[in-house]
This record gives C-alpha cells, sequence and structure tokens, in this order.
C-alpha cells in the first residue's frame, strides 16, 4: 500500500494532510537547553534499547548517517522539522516505520517529539494512535510529569497535553477570491494559528496553510482535536463556496487551471516555485473535475516528486539546481502518462 | 531598484511580513538585509521568537514578591537555571525548574496558555501499582496539598501586604520542607538496612 503522504483521505480536496504530536521529556535528564553532549548521547542509547519493545515496525535512524538529500526528503514529507536538521552541535535521531506514518524525533527541541501522520482529515484516528504508543514508551520509560503542569517540556508553550494537532489545507480559491485575510484573522481570533506552509501572504506558494492549536495546558486531548477539527470544517465549508462561486465563471477557471496544466506538462525545465505555483492551480482544476487527463492520485505523486530532496530521491542521483528543473520537468511528464 | 534602507545598493532581497492580514514589505540590498537579520532567516520566521518572549516574560519581572523572599537569585540545583535565563530564552533548563519557578510562572501561563493547570491524560494512572505504594502515594499528596496549601496563603498575605503573617507562613513551609526530606531520607535508610 502506499504511504499516507500519497494516499487521499476524508476532505482531501481540502485538506492534505494531519497530524498529531506530543512533546515527551525523559526524568532524570535535563531539557536540550542544558542538556550536555553526553547526557544527549545516553537519552540516545536509552531510546535505541527499547525501540523492539515498542514496536510498530520503528527503526531507529541516527541523523549524522543520513545524507543532506535524505534529509530534505524527510523534511518535505515533513516528518521531521527544518529546524531538526539544521540544529548543530547535537546528538540526533529518528525513530521512523516502513509507512511513515509514524516517526518521533529525539532531541529536537525536547527529548522526545511523537509524531503520527495521515492523508485528509484524520485528526480523532491519529490521536487514538498517537496516545496508544505514548501509553507504551510512558510504561517503558519514565517522563518528566508533574501533578499541575501535566508533561513537562523545555518551553512552557509545550506544556500539559504536550499535544499539537494540525491539518495542512490548500485553499486556492479563498485565495483567489481575496478572502484568505479574513479567514486568517478569524482563525487567529480563535486561539488557532494558521500559516503559509511555503512562505507567508503574496508571498506563499501553492496556496498550503497549516492550521493548528496554540493552547496545550488546561485543556484535554480530546477538546484539541474536536477544536481544530471544528475550525477545519468551517474552513472547508467556506473554501468550496469559494470554489463555486469561481465556477460560476466556468470560461475563467477553465483557462486557468487548463493553462497552469499546459505549462506544467509541456515546460522542458520547472523551478520548483514555478512549480508549486503551477500545482495549486492543477490540484484545484483536478478536485473540481476539470482536468480529465490527471487524478487525486496522480497529483499527491506529482506533489511529493517535484520536491527538490524528493525527486533526486526519485531519480536516484545527486542533481544541481539546473539538472534539477530539468529532471523535473521529465518526471512530470512520465507521472502524467502512467 | 535602490535599497530602502541605505539607498546606495541595488535591491537583492524582498521581506513580505503578514501579520495578521496586515502587509509590510521591504526592499533590501544584501548588507542591509544581513545586518538587520532577515538574510540568514530561515524559512517563515518573521520575528525572532525567543527575544520576542523575552519581553513579554520581561513584564513580570518585577514580581509582587518583596525581596526578603530572595526569589531574585532562586537558582536551579539540578541544571542552573536562574529566573533571568528563563527571561532570555523562553526555556527551562529541567523539570525541577517549574517547581523552583511555579509561582512567578503562573501568571506567564495565565497569558500564554490561558490555564495554569494540566487537565489532560495523566501519567500511570491506568497502570496499577503495588498495595505498598498506593497508601504512601497518598500521604505524599496530602503533605503536597498542605504545602500548596501554606505557599497560596504565603503569595495572599504578600498581595495584601500582610509581611509579619508572610514570614510565619513561610517559617511554616521551612520546617515542613525540613520535615519532609527528614522523612525521604529516614525511608531511605530504612530500605538500606
Amino acid at each position: 500500500m502506499a504511504n499516507w503522504y500519497l494516499q487521499n483521505g476524508k476532505d482531501s480536496d481540502v485538506v492534505v494532510s494531519s497530524r498529531v504530536r506530543l512533546v515527551r521529556n525523559l526524568n532524570g535528564f535535563k531539557f536540550l537547553s542544558k542538556c550536555s553532549k553526553e547526557e544527549q548521547e545516553k537519552i540516545l542509547e536509552k531510546v535505541k534499547e527499547i525501540v523492539p519493545s515498542l514496536g510498530y515496525g520503528l527503526k531507529y535512524i541516527e541523523m549524522e548517517d543520513l545524507d543532506d538529500v535524505t534529509k530534505l526528503s524527510l523534511v518535505e514529507k515533513h516528518l521531521i522539522s527544518p529546524e531538526f536538521v539544521m540544529k548543530n552541535n547535537a546528538k540526533k535521531a529518528i525513530l521512523l516505520n516502513q509507512e511513515e506514518n509514524i516517526c518521533i524525533m529525539l532531541n529536537e527541541d525536547d527529548h522526545i517529539k511523537l509524531q503520527v501522520f495521515g492523508s485528509g482529515q484524520e485528526l480523532e484516528n491519529l490521536m487514538n494512535l498517537v496516545v496508544e504508543i505514548d501509553e507504551k514508551l510512558g510504561e517503558i520509560l519514565e517522563y518528566s510529569y508533574s501533578e499541575k503542569f501535566g508533561y513537562l517540556a523545555t518551553s512552557p508553550i509545550n506544556i500539559g497535553t504536550g499535544m499539537k494537532a494540525s491539518v495542512i489545507v490548500h485553499l486556492p480559491a479563498l485565495t483567489l477570491t481575496g478572502n484568505l485575510a479574513k479567514v486568517l484573522r478569524i482563525v487567529n481570533n480563535l486561539g488557532m494559528s494558521i500559516r503559509g506552509l511555503y512562505g507567508e501572504g503574496t508571498q506563499n506558494q501553492g496556496d498550503m496553510y497549516q492550521i493548528s492549536n496554540n493552547q496545550t495546558l488546561g485543556i484535554t486531548e480530546k477538546e484539541i482535536i474536536a477544536n481544530v477539527k471544528n475550525i477545519t470544517e468551517k474552513i472547508i465549508e467556506q473554501e468550496r463556496t469559494a470554489r463555486k462561486f469561481l465556477g460560476k465563471n466556468q470560461v475563467e477557471l477553465e483557462d486557468r487551471v487548463y493553462r497552469a496544466f499546459g505549462v506544467l506538462s509541456y515546460a522542458s525545465k520547472l523551478s520548483s516555485e514555478e512549480c508549486k505555483k503551477l500545482l495549486s492551480d492543477v490540484k484545484l482544476g483536478t478536485d473540481l473535475g476539470i482536468i480529465k487527463e490527471l487524478d487525486d492520485n496522480k497529483v499527491k505523486k506529482l506533489e511529493l516528486y517535484t520536491k527538490s530532496g524528493n525527486l533526486q530521491k526519485y531519480i536516484g542521483k545527486t542533481l544541481d539546481g539546473y539538472e534539477r528543473e530539468i529532471k523535473r520537468a521529465e518526471v512530470i511528464k512520465q507521472i502524467v502518462k502512467e | 531598484m535602490m535599497c530602502q534602507n541605505c539607498g546606495k545598493n541595488e535591491v537583492t532581497f524582498r521581506y513580505t511580513q503578514v501579520i495578521n492580514g496586515v502587509k509590510k514589505e521591504m526592499n533590501l540590498c544584501d548588507k542591509c538585509a544581513r545586518e538587520l537579520g532577515l538574510k540568514d532567516m530561515n524559512f517563515s520566521m518573521p520575528i525572532n521568537f525567543s527575544s520576542f518572549l523575552s519581553d513579554f516574560f520581561n513584564d513580570y519581572n518585577d514580581s509582587l514578591v518583596p525581596s526578603f523572599m530572595g526569589t531574585q537569585t532562586l537558582q536551579c540545583k539540578s541544571c542552573g537555571t536562574i529566573f533571568d535565563d528563563f527571561v532570555n530564552s523562553g526555556e527551562f533548563g529541567c523539570s525541577s525548574c517549574y517547581d523552583l519557578f511555579e509561582d512567578r510562572i503562573t501568571p506567564i501561563l495565565k497569558n500564554l496558555q490561558g490555564a495554569t493547570r494540566h487537565i489532560g491524560r495523566g501519567y500511570r494512572e491506568v497502570t496499577p501499582s503495588t498495595g505498598e505504594d498506593v497508601p504512601m502515594k497518598k500521604t505524599v499528596k496530602k503533605e503536597e496539598s498542605k504545602l500548596e496549601k501554606l505557599q497560596k496563603d504565603l503569595q495572599k498575605a504578600i498581595k495584601e501586604e500582610k509581611y509579619e503573617e508572610a514570614a510565619k507562613i513561610r517559617d511554616e513551609i521551612k520546617s515542613l520542607e525540613k520535615q519532609e526530606k527528614k522523612d525521604s531520607n529516614k525511608k531511605n535508610n530504612r530500605k538500606e538496612e
């Protein structure tokens, strides 16, 4: 079966993927802000030992053992954070399973960042999964926990449940109709954060946004999930309304998405920036059933394998910037033809 | 186009910041962008987060606690963090910091999280403990809550500027903590025997 990032889930015309993560720290060790290299190594050793008993097919991988392209490909899949990769002078590792729907970062900002992923709107199932893993892990390892503040973390931003639930949404129609700023304001006012996945505001390429909860303390896990889910549903509703509105001018809309599809499938070279922009229109056209040549599956593939790191993984060798632009166009042609 | 900041060099760096829908644009040359700390900025972070937090936390630095409590120089025994470290970085050094600075972060948490108490999943609640452990845990909890109550009383007394009363409560807390330490030492000794 394909990995989650190549699949389509519930409401996947708007919701690209969901993630739930828990921040945990080990008792008896200093937080990473004060943690010596030796201590960091001990943490890794401790976790490495228990990986087999944790199950889920998780593999222990040290970041030092990964090449740059692989690291980049993991960042592009949102499995690890760019900050985690760029953090120097730290002993870092991940626990990753074959399906890549579970990825645990070790020694990022906190000792353990447990993350689970799914395509489309999957928050409730993901919460159950992450809690299940957490219960197992918390039985084998001793967490830092206080009755009052819950699960402790380096930053008080993350204490309590330590839970962040987030979804990535594709909002091209709200952007095109000029309603995005309104939506951003409302979401912010409701105590959630929403940010452009590839840059902010007008610089945002691909019209992708990530919505997540801010509050982690004084709120239950279920409430967090319900809040993010509710706001996501509202945004889905708004985006679909905006798409219907765009559909009133069928010729304009068709022209826009097919022009993008034309350039995407016939260009001889494409930068990753241009590609993201084109793919946003092409995804919109496919989701609305206008572009008949593509399906959801192909769009997902295009999105993944046109990103620099994953493109190089797909081709199987390292490429410089110009080579990548040429190969990107080739790979797109292959996927469209499949 | 020339740099907005120095007006001498060609623009090589465009910076757009959107906060709650309000857009700000800057066109800068390489040198100015670097000087303004924008050039090496990663991804979409429009503000320096730690300094942002530090301003935010600093508002609480003049706490209500009078100097005789000596909180200004409180230092975490296990990791060496002092409260100023936290104010500067927004990060604590270890789990003991949360106990030590509990009173000082409570108002910060109110703003940051809108709450000061964990109500989510507990830790190891489901795990059945041995018969011996259960009553022991209970007594510990009682002691803690007594200590907690005293600490609350202390805060209240300070707020109402009843310093004599506060000093009494402080002594009581100290003796209670000493007692607890003795108890736990005794227990450990017994175990060794």
